[in-house]
């Protein structure tokens, strides 16, 4: 049996049991009438707790799959340190573009992902040529969305104050 | 014949639309996205036609369509390029091409290998666009007809497709798709309007963004995909020559192009398949009749034209269950539905008797637009050869900052940012554990469309389900979900067979 199926299937059960425990609160009566609001989610959710149950099988006979399938793997470290990089910086986005907006965030954020993500080392001439591309793209992507399609984007509470 | 001038008619009705200097330009600009996008390794049309719809935020409909019909078409045929040249298919739908074309491409006839794909797409693009014609406006007048129980039935064949789009397990593909459908339940209930696993968010009233969650499942999680498996080092430009030197050779290859146009579009039409099966398909069926079969795979110009033809078929087969019955064929139509409720359009039988100036643009996009493969793919391709050169390592930064400002422009929401990001994390950990992304789409949109059709049928039958066992319209539909969940394994024990007693009489 696969760690990571194993993983998989439980995420489904607690899935599937939070989904009947959300849908407790929610109407279930009177299927003529339209007010089953937790008719579908709960379906859903048993029959997902049924494919969990499958999976689990599957993976103990070894017959579900058409072919052999490898098991999670961790990227190299380089690539996993990237890949948290990104992780982190997306995930803090919203709430720092909320206060510096558009034009700083995504400088900033596009600054840190080339240093990061390029694999020759860091020379002066390097950093200017980053700081130009991330200067370029960012106004690139905002005369494009600003002016061309209209869209306000976020001036953030620091500037339009 | 009436039949036929009434197709004729709905053509072009929107003619005039495309004597405007503005659509002649998005029309021109979304090829050339298209083409970069699909050329581009790593890139995937998918992502970009998520990408690209939020910047069609100011458009009318049609002309949003216009842009985004055009990227769809030819980032089909972007993919070849790469596989040509580089032996890395841009797009998935171009992994047959490379076979042929990448060694033809080491003999120094890279020119001659994209001269015959680029003409192989654009025909290829044209005979699917006909099918799609003729055959829409009919299936459309034949799905007015249906009522919500077979509605509820169609968006569970629909899903019942995960089987074929699921890759290896289909168990994880169905994991998948309930992923979607559960997601899809997030907000307000279609009938009663009950708020549903919102956790007290008002961002989360009105559901999950669509388009977010696609950039999300497609941009961030594909970007994620590329950096984990370690980014390209930076390729090397390649000369190009001779491209035009192609035409006289395509008129020995008619045969190959119209089989493959008919492979192409049949599989295309069929919901959850999609460029590459057709492409595969395509290849394989040519591989077996053609005289030279030892030879395919050696740099053969059959061996380009027929899934290169096929693939681009497919677009104007993927688009007939899409338009007509708002059932995605693969996982770029569903994103084209995203952008139709982007707009405030319902893809459906409807559709076409609302908005025909609509559909009517979309035909003429895509029969416009396999010209322009024709014109940018003989003239640009040197151009494309240097757009490959660009680095990853630029690429992948500038993508997930259009990823952050595409799904910011949905609602102008902070919040939908969060939204693709988690949906991104998401689906990369699902890649990462073999489950596959495009059935959660389908669950996505898919979704809705069920649980509304199958309550409202509830409703008019008083709490019966009987509807759905009496109705003609129903039993077929049950009959053809049954045939879509059994027919792998049928088929499979079946090949298993055939094996065993070919194994056996040799």
């Amino acid at each position: 049996m696969r760690k990571a199926e194993v993983a998989v299937a439980i995420c489904i059960f607690a899935v599937s049991g939070l989904v009947f425990y959300a849908s407790r609160e929610y109407p279930l009566a009177d299927l003529g009438k339209g007010g089953a609001a937790a008719l579908f989610p709960c379906l859903l959710a048993g029959a997902f707790a049924v494919v969990a149950v499958l999976l689990l099988l599957g993976s103990i006979v070894g017959s579900y799959s058409r072919e052999k399938t490898s098991s999670f793997i961790l990227p190299e470290k380089r690539s996993l340190l990237s890949v948290v990089v990104i992780l982190l910086l997306l995930l803090a986005t919203p709430y720092i573009m909320g206060f510096l907006g558009f034009l700083l965030t995504a400088f900033f954020f596009l600054a840190v992902l080339l240093l990061r993500l390029r694999d020759k080392p860091l020379t002066i001439r390097s950093a200017l040529t980053t700081i130009l591309l991330s200067a370029g793209v960012t106004g690139v992507v905002y005369a494009v969305f600003w002016w061309g399609a209209k869209v306000p984007l976020p001036v953030g509470v620091l500037l339009g104050a | 014949m009436e039949f036929i001038l009434s197709a004729v008619q709905l053509y072009f009705t929107s003619l005039p639309m495309f004597f405007n200097p503005m659509t002649i330009g998005l029309l021109l600009l979304g090829t050339v996205i298209g083409i970069t996008f699909g050329a581009l390794p790593g890139l995937t049309s998918t992502m970009s036609l998520a990408l690209f719809t939020p910047l069609t935020f100011g458009l009318e409909s049609s002309q949003a369509m216009v842009f985004l019909i055009a990227i769809y078409s030819c980032a089909v045929y972007g993919g070849s390029l790469s596989a040509i040249l580089i032996n890395i298919p841009g797009t998935p739908s171009a992994i047959m091409t490379g076979l042929d074309g990448y060694p033809m491409s080491q003999r120094g006839e890279a020119g001659r290998a994209i001269g015959l794909a680029t003409i192989a797409s654009a025909l290829g693009g044209l005979g699917g666009m006909l099918v799609l014609i003729l055959a829409a406006p009919a299936v459309a007048q034949l799905a007015l007809r249906l009522g919500s129980s077979e509605y509820a039935l169609l968006a569970s064949l629909g899903l019942a497709l995960i089987a074929y789009i699921s890759g290896k397990s289909i168990v994880k593909g169905v994991i998948a798709g309930f992923i979607g459908l559960l997601i899809a339940t997030i907000g307000m209930d279609p009938i009663g309007a009950y708020p549903r696993f919102t956790f007290g968010l008002v961002d989360l009233i009105g559901g999950v963004e669509l388009i977010p969650a696609l950039i999300g499942l497609f941009g961030i999680a594909e970007v994620l995909k590329q950096v984990d498996k370690g980014l390209l080092k930076e390729v090397g430009f390649q000369k190009i020559s001779g491209i035009l030197s192609c035409f006289s050779e395509v008129k020995k290859l008619w045969g190959v192009l119209i089989r493959s146009v008919a492979i192409g579009t049949f599989i295309g039409a069929v919901p959850g398949t999609g460029g590459s099966i057709a492409a595969m398909t395509s290849y394989a069926i040519q591989k077996r009749v053609s005289k030279k079969s030892k030879e395919f795979g050696t740099g053969l110009p059959e061996g380009i034209c027929a899934p290169e033809s096929a693939n681009n078929a497919s677009v104007g087969g993927a688009l007939i269950p899409m338009l007509t019955l708002g059932i995605p064929g693969d996982p770029m139509t569903a994103v084209l539905i995203g952008a139709l409720l982007f707009h405030g359009l319902v893809p459906g039988p409807l559709l076409f008797e609302a908005h025909p100036d609509f559909i009517s643009a979309i035909f003429l996009t895509l029969t416009l637009s396999c010209f322009l493969i024709l014109l940018v793919g003989l003239a640009g391709s040197k151009l494309m050869a240097r757009v490959l050169t660009i680095p990853q390592y630029i690429l992948m930064p500038t993508i997930l900052v259009l990823c952050m400002v595409g799904s910011y422009t949905i609602r102008q929401s902070l919040f939908d940012i969060g939204v693709a990001t988690v949906c991104g994390i998401l689906g990369y950990l699902l890649q990462k554990v073999e489950i596959p992304v495009a059935p959660i789409v389908l669950g996505l949109i898919l979704g809705p469309m069920l649980e509304d059709n199958f309550r409202r049928s509830l409703i008019l039958s008083g709490g019966s389900l009987m509807p759905f066992f009496t109705r003609p319209g129903c039993l077929i539909l049950i009959l053809l979900i049954i045939l879509v969940l059994f027919g792998p394994s049928i088929q499979s024990r079946l090949r298993r067979k055939t094996g065993f007693k070919l194994k056996s009489s040799g």
